[in-house]
């Protein structure tokens, strides 16, 4: 089946998940299945569906660095995208065009991302239930739903990060935040900065090649009617006290 | 009784985090935490059914709703999760 691609945009944390729902909607009603790539400007924090956002999140300290903090409809745990450090990606498409088995699902996507890094030069290895690994280390968190027949998974892989800055926005208590823990995370966590220097852009382009190969595709743009739409849930669902606070 | 907040990482999957109102039978429970679960909604079925439950009718429960409405559990399984809540309870 044929895709239709988004290149790379940015795009505020609740229009983010308002879009990939508003498209899920369109693709129920017959559009065709989408891949885009986008960026959290400004950054954000997103929570899985199932955590409670004020055990997971330092609200005030996002508030007071503008970090918007957001729900997303797909379980897994919170994550701190910062602008400059990572590219997302969202997969959306009727479930029929992938494996059954929820597993085999990430394991199918991430197949993806892994090609992407491979035109990189980085040899990386799926993970379950949901990670990408590099030298044994974390680089692509991943996180999929299915509704109505649409199967949405988004991703992140990891550009760079700023550990010390993660800590601040993510609820961790203080006394964690030691030297130690945060020498931690950089044993469990790798960077495609760590590999060499690719931009932005040629990070997107290898990707975008990953998970195209063999496929037939148009370059697009999201529609008026999904535009709309997006900022109808926006502002009705994903900017909404009642949404983000649910758990 | 208060709240009491019972935090566990599931081996080999995830955390849970489980919220539990208690005073001989749950008053409320509260799910939370990085797992997966579809479809995501029927998490409140499974916190719905466990009120006005006892300690020993919670695993029989949770595995109950999640047969029943088709809960495909990721990371995190009925046991895991009664098991918490368990000793939320005690």
């Amino acid at each position: 089946m044929k895709w239709r691609i988004i290149p790379l945009h940015a795009t505020d944390a609740f229009t983010a998940m308002a879009i990939d729902e508003a498209v899920s909607e369109s693709i129920a009603r017959g559009s065709l299945p989408t891949l885009r790539f986008w960026r959290w400007q400004p950054s954000a924090v997103s929570i899985g569906y199932f955590q409670s956002i004020e055990d997971e999140v330092n609200l005030e300290k996002c508030k007071e660095i503008g970090v918007d903090v957001v729900r997303r409809r797909t379980g897994g745990g919170a994550v701190y995208h910062d602008y400059d450090g990572e590219i997302t990606y969202s997969v959306i498409g009727p479930q029929e065009m992938f494996p059954h088995s929820i597993h085999d699902s990430y394991k199918l996507i991430c197949g993806w991302v892994i090609n992407g890094l491979k035109n990189l030069g980085i040899e990386a290895q799926f993970a379950p239930i949901n990670d990408i690994l590099v030298g044994g280390k974390k680089i692509s968190g991943n996180a999929q739903t299915r509704r109505n027949g649409i199967l949405l998974q988004h991703g992140t892989i990891l550009y760079n990060l700023d550990v010390r800055k993660m800590f601040s926005l993510l609820k961790v208590s203080q006394e964690k935040i030691s030297d130690k823990m945060i020498k931690s995370v950089e044993d469990r966590v790798t960077r495609l900065v760590d590999f060499g220097s690719f931009s932005m852009q040629d990070t997107y382009q290898a990707l975008l090649k990953g998970f195209t190969e063999g496929t037939e595709f148009e370059f697009g743009k999201l529609t008026q009617e999904e535009i709309n739409r997006a900022h109808e849930l926006a502002n009705e669902r994903y900017r909404k006290q009642e949404w983000n606070f649910m758990r | 009784m208060p709240e009491r907040v019972v935090t566990e990482k599931v081996p080999g999957g995830k955390l849970l985090r489980i919220k539990v109102d208690y005073s001989g039978t749950i008053n409320s429970v509260k799910i939370t935490g990085d797992f997966f679960l579809h479809p995501e909604e029927a998490i409140n079925d499974i916190e719905k059914s466990l009120v006005g439950a006892k300690a020993d009718d919670v695993l029989g429960i949770v595995t109950r709703v999640v047969q029943e409405k088709g809960i495909e559990l990721i990371g995190v399984t009925p046991d895991s999760i009664a098991s918490v809540i368990r000793s939320a309870m005690q």
